[in-house]
């Protein structure tokens, strides 16, 4: 048995299909040795259609449903069980997918409201979405206390971390933006990264991957008025993209 | 990695495998089922040990023909086999599974278990008969270690060394399946030419991408040097059927190579570079930037930015991908301006970095005014990440 190799790529094709594929640079046999010890392969591209329900290039169970996270795996397919075919579940890699005691993690992508996949960019670890998602606009945000933002419809459950960022505007002097991460928004008066200012504009608080460590995926963020003068309005929160903790590769 | 030989042992005390011809009973083997075998059927291996119906469309080794009565597959010892594509073979050639979708292959494979099948016993046959025979498995070979990391130490070299945690000894499995190595440093200097330590062929050339690659060094073809060549890894270097592309540099103008911090995919510039810089920059269309001079064909991101004055009422700066200039908002959106005027602002909008997944590499980004004014706009670079350098994420 050779050596596994890289997971591989995923690129999004079109809003019915995603392809998966060996990365450049890789030998363009993907061979992924899983859980029963059997290390299975495949060369080329492999296809990911939701709305072909439960089949190889499909879904694991049940039919396509809207606005939900796809995990897919490589499984052994229906023609050759040494062979290795793609399927999406909405089971997450923490269980795997239904019906099969053997498969390989391999990303997550989203369909929308219409059923369209949205359109990504993957390498190792990371996916970048490329139309960012806003996840809130608050022309009056609140002020003083914690507040907590879902992220379960913009990263899937298997994220370390959400590329994720605040901004707004900011008038009179001065203020803080304080990032929380989950179960640790009492810990200190800092939290994690901060941001101040002394001019009245429009800011951007560091476009960053925030851990994410716990289900449900959510950041918490404190805006403060530290100088007694500071207002915020036209707060937005945005995510445009994530690192996926269960695939080994690094990519940030 | 491992190798293994049915006839001579190189390293290691010899374990022998496969000296009974091939057989699965129900009776012996727990979990084996024959569901939808009819008698006469060709059966083949899959990977739960149970048997499943041939088809010709099927890509494994046949092993046997179920007789439909007793649970046994018969016929054991004959495989009738699928060869790999381009596959020659002839009499006495020893056949092992092959990586191509469990084809054969008479290609002795680097695999690290037992995938000899047997002996081919008559070539010329339509179906090829293969005889199973003992098979020795040797000693593993010492995996490959993660690709090394490039310093820049001065205008004119580059050194290649383990990064700092690893041992000095870098082991890199080339295309011919030959593991070579090197330890210590090596360099990389383009005005050395066309020799161990510089180009593949030719000389340098300004203002040029070169793409480092390990290969077989002239004086030994078990260790590794460094060559440069203007030939990116969809192709590899000139002159070479044997390399590993381990990451790119540029040179400028006078031929300085431009100083960077390598760290595994992630290439850094000690020096911003400033792309374009536009004292008018176009406002409320699209302005695509060409990155070719500033990260290599091989960057999955590039680390862009811009830096601009606004003055007056709101504004957005917006980044899109290659591709998906049509999207309703883009890769990210910024805000700037200060809304009620009165104040003008120098600020920056950096994306953490920017996906690049097209050749030749480019980034969009488009400026809205609603009462803003934009002015000093830097389009800036200050690195990449090398979307080619996966192998040191290999297990």
């Amino acid at each position: 048995m050779s050596y596994d190799t890289v997971l591989p790529q995923l690129t999004w094709a079109s809003v019915t299909l995603v392809n998966a594929a060996a990365h450049p640079g890789c030998s363009a046999t993907v061979r992924a040795t899983q859980q029963d010890g059997v290390q299975r392969s495949f060369t080329g591209t492999l296809t990911f259609n939701p709305s072909l329900g439960a089949a190889d290039g499909g879904l694991d169970v049940g039919a396509e449903a809207a606005n939900t996270w796809y995990y897919l795996y490589l499984v052994p397919s229906v023609a050759d069980p040494l062979i290795l075919a793609m399927r999406g579940s909405v089971t997450d890699p923490r269980t795997g997918p239904t019906g099969y005691t053997n498969w390989t993690y391999v990303g997550a992508v989203r369909n929308d409201a219409g059923s369209n996949l949205l359109a990504f960019y993957h390498w190792g670890d990371r996916f970048d979405l490329m139309d960012q998602v806003v996840v809130a606009i608050d022309a009056s945000p609140t002020v003083g206390s914690n507040v907590v933002t879902a992220l379960a419809s913009f990263v899937p459950v298997s994220a370390s971390h959400a590329l994720y960022w605040l901004k707004c505007y900011v008038a009179g002097v001065w203020g803080t933006v304080h990032y929380y991460l989950d179960g640790f928004t009492a810990s200190d008066w800092w939290g994690w990264p901060t941001g101040t200012w002394t001019t009245a504009g429009n800011r951007n608080f560091v476009p960053n991957y925030y851990p994410t460590p716990t289900i449900p995926k959510s950041v918490t963020h404190k805006l403060t008025n530290d100088g007694g003068a500071c207002a915020f309005s036209a707060a937005e929160r945005d995510v445009s993209g994530w690192l996926d903790g269960f695939l080994r590769e690094t990519a940030q | 990695m491992a190798q293994f030989d049915p006839i001579a042992v190189k390293t290691g005390i010899p374990t022998v495998f496969g000296t009974d011809t091939p057989r699965i009973d129900l009776a012996a083997v727990a979990g084996l089922t024959t569901a939808a075998l009819a008698a006469g059927d060709a059966c083949q291996v899959n990977g739960a040990l149970t048997m499943q119906k041939a088809s010709s469309a099927s890509t494994s080794p046949i092993v046997g023909v179920y007789d439909g009565t007793s649970g046994s597959v018969v016929r054991e010892g004959v495989v009738v086999a699928t060869m790999a594509a381009g596959v020659v073979l002839a009499n006495g050639d020893t056949v092992y599974l092959s990586a191509d979708s469990g084809k054969l292959t008479n290609v002795k494979p680097t695999y690290s278990v037992l995938h000899e099948v047997g002996v081919v016993v008559d070539a010329a046959s339509r179906k090829i008969l293969l005889q199973p025979k003992p098979c020795v498995v040797l000693a593993d070979a010492p995996w490959d270690t993660p690709l090394p990391q490039l310093t820049w130490s001065s205008t004119t070299l580059v050194n290649v060394a383990a990064e700092p945690d690893q041992n000095a000894l870098i082991r890199e499995t080339l295309q011919d399946n030959v593991q070579r190595t090197f330890s210590g440093t090596i360099t990389f200097n383009p005005a050395a030419g066309a020799v161990d330590g510089g180009l593949d062929t030719g000389v340098e050339g300004p203002s040029t991408w070169y793409y480092l690659y390990l290969v077989p060094s002239t004086g030994s073809n078990a260790v590794l040097a460094v060559r440069g060549s203007v030939t990116d890894p969809r192709t590899g270097p000139t002159g070479y059927t044997t390399w590993k592309y381990i990451g790119a540099v540029r040179n400028d103008a006078g031929s300085n190579l431009l100083s960077f911090w390598h760290w595994r995919n992630r290439f850094d510039y000690q020096t911003m570079i400033q792309v374009a810089y536009d004292a008018s920059p176009t406002v409320g269309s699209l302005v695509a930037t060409d990155l070719s001079a500033y990260v290599p064909v091989t960057a999955s991101h590039a680390r862009y930015g811009l830096s601009c004055t606004t003055a007056g009422n709101y504004g957005t700066v917006q980044f899109f991908i290659d591709g998906f200039t049509g999207v309703a908002i883009g890769y990210m959106r910024f805000y700037c301006g200060t809304n009620a005027g009165g104040y003008v602002l120098d600020d920056d909008y950096f994306p953490n970095s920017v996906p690049t997944p097209t050749i030749p590499k480019s980034v969009t980004h488009k400026l809205t005014n609603a009462g803003c004014a934009f002015t000093k706009l830097y389009r800036v670079v200050n690195g990449w990440h090398d979307g080619w350098l996966t192998s040191w994420m290999t297990p």
